[in-house]
């Protein structure tokens, strides 16, 4: 009779755990029936002293297997509730993700410091280290070291910015050429960008100061074929690996034999269009073998040690690589201009 | 340099090939910037392409055009950038009223725009065809100034319209290749579907002369004449030379002799002018120069004058020698001297000003005075006019150096001093003159008078004999070229072998040259190949710099320096949100006053330029000016940074310090979006924040705030520096409130600048690159949190650093976690609440270990600031 009893409690224990819907619910039920002080099952064990001896020992043993079934069917049931309960909590959670993000937005790069940093690290990865001069400079440094001569029209007052009280604006990175070289022996292996000054009237194509890169590498055996492989490594890491490079004869004071590196249109592919005057190419720099008497006026055995530089546009390379129209969009700092980079 | 191809193409016996010329050119060293063709008429007309054509409402055979001229429109201002935006690129779209009835859309066609006069005479107005404006005009062959009778032209077109039919996949036959050749006459001329549009179409078709405009760099006066040009080109293997040298007058004395004439010249200079030639030309008559050589002239961008000018400037295109007619009648032939000026000399130019001559200026003068500056423009009382009858020419050398300094002292510069200034041939002066004077007598009539003369100082010019080691030549370019082939290659830009250096010895550097080829140089190239490497770069430019191979220098090792921290500055300030802009270095003078206590710390442009005028002496009004532009513009805030060079005059030197300044105007927080804080504008704390962030970011922590009094720009009770080991890091606070009316600022806001000294940091990063791990405690802490009031004016640094020393070992950490004036508190005090930490590094500690410890912080805390404990 007690046993049919404990059947009872057991089809209605599972009856009503199946309709548990919630962890409160189902610690209502276990305290209902797996209670250890008032729970049915334990009540029902405090009747065995009633029973006959014999009776005693195979009725608790059903109604301990009755609770092992119930704690197991409760272990179930309550990870069914848990991962409905997180299922319904997902649910809730939901968003509308296209509402506008919290906090700060992050700044932007500006585009020439940009170009800078991209040529720097390609420079790094050829071995070259980065130095830096003075943009307050003398004549020495950038005009007669550099084999300029002393009537020179670069040194009009109309191209050269001129100080009171002497010395002048560098209008060229090279001079960071002279000002290393003084300081340092062979191997030389640096790229040196900054600023520049030149007394040029406004227009969409020049600004009176802009940024320069200049590379300098002088050591035993330095050819004119290493110059060329360099850049061109450098011109191909920049606008593609499959991009043409040529270089041309040209003139500076301080290079001997001197080029001019052009890198074939990054728009056109060659074929000529507006961003490259329909040539075909894009001029990238000046370079050259440094000149014997340059490395002479720096006390640097020119018959011992040969080397080559080169000079590069910051501002000119990123107006080409992203078609910026007009120079004066680089310095009005627009925040509508400096968000798309 | 200017030069009608014709001209060019005469000095050569073989065919010149067109399509060569550039890569020829460059090769040598020259750049070929264009190739136009030049037809009257044709400037304004050019090739368009027709998008629609539909037809005109009010006439039955009439049509409306809309034709795209790409950027012929802003050809004539310079200032449009090449890369045009969309909207201008819009403004190339022309309405153009058409009667033609053989076009259609896409066809590209000639299009001769509003203000053309055609070949034909006929003239393109802004027209109003039944009452739609039509902006240009569609031209046939005839038009554009071809004729179906001249076997060229006719030929021309005949081959293009096969090529278009062709393209179509049509062959034509005779009868039908005639038809097309007369319709272009007769109708619209339509051009293959592969022309460019935009273009003039005298270069598309090639109509009219051709002119080369060559880039001649500074070095290569050789290259400022036909001949010198032609000379290049030949040695590029573009054709066989045929100068006419041969076949000078040479010093040939015609007619009768006028005894009474006398001619002498005198070097009272020759450092400065070291050869002086010339020829005294009669019986000539001044007038028109034949068209042949205006029109050459012309196309080379010299103006046709009278015969006599105009052979003295087609001698010096032709051959690079600066010529210059003396009217006889005005000058004193024997007494001629090329000198320095005397002082207060002066002279009337040809350009009619009068000017003082600086005394080192080289003229040409006789008895009486100042005739010419030298090789830059000669005088008005001598030049020639329309009654000369006889002239002397001259044709001299002077020195490069002289006559950049007499066009840069007077300003003046010419056709003549810019050759001299680049150096012309030292060699070929007599030559020179002697061809001038042929032509003269060929255009002008005449005759020579009496013999030239050829003045030189002794020797002069001497040989130019330079040594050459081939191998230094393969060292130089990694090249592998033998001997003899360079010498070859030497020798057809006119390099001739010498038997041996004549001034080896003397230059002191035999040893090296002991091996050394020798070689002449020809006078064209004296002034840029002097030396060794500069025979290196002749020979480089031969094997051509393509044909060297490209090669990576060995690596023996890796560079030493770090990337610099300014640019972890500048990538830690972007994730805060900062813009980074690029502001100009040379600024106005007013807006740096304020930023240095005198004008004598600034340092300045000798000439400034508009607002360019001083050195910044800070970064902030530059940012303050970028800030405006955008919060005029409709911005609601501006985050900014640039990193950049600040300048200090010294008393004897000048100094040059990097910066990193940032600027924050407007809300930084803007309580938009749910959970988000109120809106709050960047204040004194929110620049801290910023500056501790960034600094913590690069491992710089227990950073020292330091209030600061008078940073420029900064408002004295809001700023602040932090310094770590002596070194100030950074220096930050709110704007100065009396920034914010000159710079347009919105008023009533506080706006935060925090300027980083990236050299300190990183002198700070690199002393703190040695330190190693400091074991820390894994027993818990005891935390004690306190309020004491106190005067208000007792900073809670000081408070924080006398607990501190009170506190000794045990004593983890101090933080100040409220401060409180008001009601609950006596008037003129601050109670100031502060947290405590407590560890030992080897045990939990228990309250009865604390307590003392904790009491005689208080107890210090009370004593040294005169506080109370509040409850």
């Amino acid at each position: 009779m007690t046993l049919t009893i404990a059947d009872e409690i057991r089809e209605r224990a599972l009856a009503e755990l199946a309709g548990a819907g919630s962890r409160a619910e189902l610690d209502e039920w276990a305290i209902r029936y797996l209670g250890r002080e008032r729970g049915e099952l334990s009540r029902l064990l405090k009747t065995i002293p009633t029973l006959a001896p014999a009776e005693r020992k195979p009725f608790g043993e059903s109604i301990n297997a009755i609770k092992k079934a119930l704690e197991a069917a409760q272990g179930v049931r309550a990870a069914e509730v848990r991962s409905q309960e997180l299922g319904q909590r997902l649910l809730e959670d939901r968003v509308d993700v296209t509402l506008p993000a919290r906090g700060t937005e992050p700044g932007h790069e500006h585009l020439v410091y940009r170009a800078r940093d991209e040529m720097i690290e390609t420079f790094r990865l050829l071995g070259f280290d980065v130095a830096e001069g003075p943009e307050l400079e003398d004549e020495w440094h950038n005009f007669s070291a550099l084999n300029t001569p002393e009537d020179h029209p670069s040194r009009d007052a109309q191209d050269t910015f001129y100080l009171q009280g002497g010395g002048l604006l560098r209008t060229q990175t090279s001079s960071v050429q002279i000002r290393y070289m003084e300081h340092h022996q062979p191997p030389i292996r640096i790229v040196a960008p900054g600023r520049v000054y030149r007394p040029d009237t406004i227009t969409p194509r020049h600004y009176p100061l802009f940024h320069q890169i200049e590379g300098l590498l002088v050591d035993e055996n330095v050819t004119f074929g290493d110059l060329k492989g360099t850049l061109s490594a450098f011109a191909r890491r920049t606008f593609g690996q499959s991009r043409k490079v040529r270089f041309r004869p040209s003139f500076f004071p301080f290079t001997e034999p001197s080029a001019e590196m052009d890198v074939e249109c990054i728009f056109c592919g060659g074929s000529g269009c507006r961003v490259c005057s329909h040539s075909g190419w894009i001029e990238m720099g000046g370079c050259g073998m440094v000149d014997p008497s340059v490395l002479t006026n720096v006390g640097i055995d020119p018959e011992r040690y040969t080397g080559f530089a080169f000079g590069m546009g910051i501002d000119r390379t990123a107006m080409i690589r992203y078609q910026v129209p007009d120079i004066r969009l680089l310095w009005e700092n627009d925040l509508r201009f400096l968000r798309q980079f | 340099m200017r030069i009608p191809l014709e001209w060019l193409a005469e000095k050569f016996a073989t065919e010149l090939d067109r399509s060569a010329i550039a890569t020829a050119l460059f090769e040598s060293g020259f750049e070929l910037e264009s190739l136009d063709w030049i037809r009257p008429g044709l400037e304004t007309v050019v090739t368009g392409r027709i998008l629609t054509c539909e037809s005109h409402p009010n006439a039955d055979r009439l049509r409306i055009c809309s034709v795209d001229v790409a950027e012929a429109r802003s050809h004539g201002g310079s200032s449009t950038p090449k890369g045009a935006s969309a909207a201008e690129a819009d403004s190339s779209l022309l309405t153009i009223v058409t009667a033609a009835p053989n076009v259609q859309a896409g066809d590209i066609v000639p299009v001769a725009l509003v203000g053309s006069r055609l070949p034909t005479g006929k003239e393109i107005g802004l027209g109003k065809l039944r009452g739609v404006e039509s902006y240009g005009m569609f031209c046939s062959a005839t038009e554009l100034g071809m004729a179906l009778e001249a076997p060229g032209d006719a030929s021309r077109l005949e081959a293009m319209e096969v090529k278009k039919a062709a393209a179509r996949g049509v062959v034509l036959d005779a009868a039908a290749r005639v038809r097309a050749r007369e319709d272009a006459f007769e109708f619209v001329l339509v051009l293959p579907t592969d022309t460019p549009i935009g273009r003039p179409i005298a270069d598309i078709l090639e109509l009219g002369d051709c002119v080369l405009e060559v880039a001649i760099t500074a070095n290569r006066g050789d290259g400022l004449s036909v001949t010198g040009l032609a000379r290049a080109l030949a040695a590029a293997g573009l054709g066989q030379l045929a100068l006419a040298g041969g076949a000078l007058g040479g010093g040939s004395v015609a007619g009768t002799p006028l005894p009474e004439v006398k001619l002498n010249a005198a070097l009272e200079a020759p450092d400065l002018c070291p050869r002086y030639t010339a020829r005294i030309v009669s019986g000539l008559a001044v007038g028109p120069s034949p068209e042949w050589m205006s029109r050459r002239l012309e196309l080379a961008g010299i103006r046709s004058l009278n015969n006599v000018i105009d052979a003295m400037n087609y001698v010096m295109l032709d051959v690079g020698q600066p010529l210059h007619a003396f009217d006889l009648a005005r000058i004193d032939a024997a007494t001629i001297s090329a000198r320095r000026a005397r002082p207060l000399e002066r002279l009337t130019t040809l350009d009619g000003s009068v000017r003082d001559l600086p005394p080192d200026t080289l003229v040409i003068a006789d008895a009486r005075g100042p005739l010419a500056v030298a090789g830059v423009m000669g005088g008005l009382g001598s030049s020639v006019s329309a009654a000369t009858t006889s002239v002397m020419v001259e044709s001299a050398y002077f020195l490069p150096g002289a006559i950049r300094r007499s066009a840069r002292t007077l300003g003046l510069n010419s056709e003549s001093s810019y050759r001299f200034e680049r150096g012309v041939d030292p060699e070929a002066t007599v030559e020179a003159l002697e061809r001038a004077c042929d032509l003269l007598i060929q255009v002008a009539g005449g005759q020579r008078l009496g013999a030239a003369i050829d003045v030189r100082r002794q020797g002069f010019p001497e040989p130019l004999v330079v040594p050459l080691r081939p191998e230094r030549t393969d060292r130089i370019l990694g090249a592998s070229v033998s001997a003899d082939d360079q010498a070859r290659m030497l020798a057809s830009l006119g390099f001739s072998e010498a038997q041996a250096g004549p001034d080896a010895a003397a230059s002191g550097r035999s040893e090296i040259y002991r091996d050394a080829r020798w070689f002449t140089v020809p006078g064209w190239r004296r002034h840029d190949v002097t030396r060794e490497i500069d025979l290196i770069e002749e020979i480089a430019q031969r094997i051509g710099y393509g044909a060297i191979l490209d090669t990576l220098p060995p690596l023996a090792t890796l560079p030493d320096s770090r990337p610099p921290v300014s640019d972890r500055l500048r990538e830690l300030l972007r994730g805060l949100g900062f813009w980074e802009v690029l502001t100009n270095s040379v600024v106005p003078a007013a807006s740096q006053q304020s930023f240095v206590s005198g004008p004598d710390e600034l340092v300045k442009l000798a000439r400034p330029m508009g607002d360019l005028q001083v050195m910044r002496a800070s970064l902030l009004p530059s940012l303050l000016e970028v800030a405006r532009t955008n919060l005029n513009r409709g911005a609601s805030r501006a985050l900014i940074y640039d990193v950049g060079r600040v300048y200090v005059q010294g008393e004897s030197s000048r100094t040059e310090l990097l910066q990193a300044t940032a600027l924050a105007i407007g809300a930084v927080a803007d309580g938009m979006w749910k959970h988000a804080p109120e809106a709050y504008d960047a204040d004194f704390f929110w620049a801290k924040g910023v500056a501790t962030g960034v600094l913590g970011a690069l491992g710089l922590v227990d950073l020292e705030a330091r209030q600061e009094g008078a940073v420029p720009g900064l408002h004295p009770g809001r700023a602040a520096s932090l310094v770590l080991d002596g070194l100030v890091l950074v220096t930050f606070g709110e704007l100065h409130p009396a920034l914010v009316e000159p710079y347009d600022l919105p008023t009533g806001k506080r706006a935060a600048v925090v300027i980083f000294h990236p050299d300190a940091v990183a002198e700070c990063l690199a002393r703190r690159e040695s330190r190693g791990f400091v074991p820390f405690s894994r027993f818990p802490a005891v935390e004690r949190d306190v309020a004491i009031v106190l005067d208000q004016g007792i900073v809670a640094g000081e408070v924080v650093a006398s607990a501190r020393q009170a506190g000794g070992a045990l004593l983890e950490r101090v933080r100040v976690f409220d401060r409180y004036a008001g009601p609950q508190v006596p008037a003129g005090k601050v109670s100031l609440a502060l947290n405590l930490r407590y560890r030992a590094p080897d045990r939990t500690l228990t309250d009865s270990e604390v307590d003392p410890v904790h009491a005689g912080i208080l107890d210090h805390l009370c004593r040294q600031h005169d506080a109370t404990l509040r409850v």
